[in-house]
């Protein structure tokens, strides 16, 4: 006998009116179906949005738009991707776990997950990427940046799905890079840094975002983009850091986490700085 | 109603089958179509054994909730090449002894299979991080990426 069941919606109305009653969604599957299989989530019913069409790459004047069921994949062979939002084709590049769960997990899945040591989150966070969670009252727009609220906590009310992501393209010039230290080819990120450098010579140089330092990702505002100076932006940011908030699992404890973090953002800053033609 | 009634076509045929609505798809290909070519190993998206081609995409069955698969094209190992004529990955996976006791072979051989198609001539580091998804406990990798390689090198020749 079931355990559960399971309803599959193919327009965003019947998704909200299903999403009245409680109900555990599925994205793309890669985190949700084994802990349902697992008994870690229970549920009486659950969504999956395989059949909702929210899986298209389309591009406006100013952005690119996500549906929320868009796979790693899609962002590593899309053209507009590749070209138009490198640091979201290269964080997708080197996700764990090889073709299959490149062509199954999902931007939309991930940021719903909210896992610190996930590479979606601040990488998101970076590019200011506003998310669209849609419910039977209309369509709210969070910014990545206060949507991530803790440690598998997104800002997703009862009766909302995520149903796109939408991404400003970068002005020209601006220039992006990402490092991600793990111990293993199938291991989770340990910590991974998103880099967006304004223009050389700018007077707002850039920011890094760190993921996996704590419960959310964690924005740095740079004064310079010397090695100096990226060390003592991280520094001060994460001695700031509360130690409830400071992020610790399986692969390291929050200590070790503080001691690489700086190095981590260097390399980022490295292959931004990279990209328009500098190298340090 | 927690029963599902589903129709696919399954390694070229038209099949049809009423199944648990919170099963997932590897056993549902395993128990209510007797596909043995998708495996049940980890239930977690690690190990890759439980891999087929869903509508021409490389994916863990074992991550799949079963109307995933109503409407589908499912291919499974077993539709991948014969003995007589094996695939190419077949082929290169035999002669540079890739296996041992097989258990891995459908996320080896599909993820290896589904690389060759993006990228004719893979690096090394290509092929590697291409079967980062599948657990091998028999080989160590090694002839796996030589096998991989292969397998490119037989392709190219094939097309001439």
């Amino acid at each position: 006998m079931s355990r559960f069941t399971v309803e599959y919606p193919t327009t965003a109305e019947e998704t909200t009116r299903l999403l009245e009653a409680e109900t555990v969604i599925v994205g793309g599957g890669t985190l949700t179906v084994p802990a349902l299989v697992r008994g870690e989530l229970t549920a009486h019913r659950v969504l999956d949005l395989g059949r909702l069409g929210i899986d298209r790459i389309t591009a406006d004047g100013t952005g690119i738009h996500l549906g929320a069921m868009v796979s790693y994949q899609q962002l590593i062979t899309s053209e507009l991707i590749t070209t138009r939002l490198p640091l979201l084709h290269r964080m997708a590049s080197g996700i764990t776990g090889g073709i299959q769960i490149r062509n199954q997990g999902t931007v939309g899945g991930a940021a719903c997950a909210a896992r610190p040591n996930s590479d979606v989150p601040a990488v998101l966070t970076a590019l200011r990427t506003v998310l669209s969670l849609s419910s039977r009252s209309g369509t709210r727009r969070v910014p990545a940046g206060e949507f991530f609220l803790g440690a598998g906590r997104g800002d997703l009310r009862p009766g909302e799905f995520l149903s796109g992501l939408a991404i400003d393209v970068l002005p020209p010039q601006w220039t992006t890079g990402y490092y991600k230290l793990k111990f293993a080819e199938s291991s989770w990120p340990v910590v991974t840094a998103a880099c967006v450098l304004g223009p050389a010579g700018s007077p707002d140089p850039g920011e890094v975002v760190l993921g996996a330092v704590a419960d959310t990702p964690l924005r740095i505002v740079l004064e310079g983009v010397e090695r100096a100076e990226v060390e003592h932006a991280v520094a001060d940011r994460v001695a700031a850091l509360p130690e409830h908030r400071r992020w610790s699992d399986v692969r390291a404890g929050s200590g070790y986490r503080t001691r690489v973090c700086a190095e981590i953002a260097c390399r980022a800053v490295r292959r931004a700085l990279a990209a328009r033609g500098e190298s340090r | 109603m927690t029963d599902l009634p589903i129709t696919l076509r399954l390694n070229g045929e038209d099949v049809a089958a009423t199944v648990d609505a919170d099963a997932t798809v590897v056993d549902v290909l395993r128990e209510s179509f007797g596909v043995t070519g998708v495996r049940a190993g980890c239930r977690n998206g690690d190990c890759g054994t439980c891999t087929a081609l869903v509508d021409g995409l490389c994916v863990k069955t074992c991550l799949q909730l079963p109307g995933r698969i109503d409407g589908a094209e499912v291919r499974t190992l077993e539709h991948l090449g014969t003995e007589d004529d094996p695939h190419p990955v077949q082929q290169a996976f035999l002669e540079c002894y890739s296996f041992q006791c097989g258990f891995c072979l459908p996320g080896m051989t599909f993820a290896a299979s589904a690389l060759l198609e993006h990228i004719p001539d893979p690096t090394d580091e290509e092929i590697r991080d291409a079967l980062s998804g599948n657990l091998c406990r028999c080989t160590g990798y090694q002839n796996f990426v030589r096998g991989v390689r292969r397998a490119g090198q037989i392709r190219r020749d094939d097309a001439g």
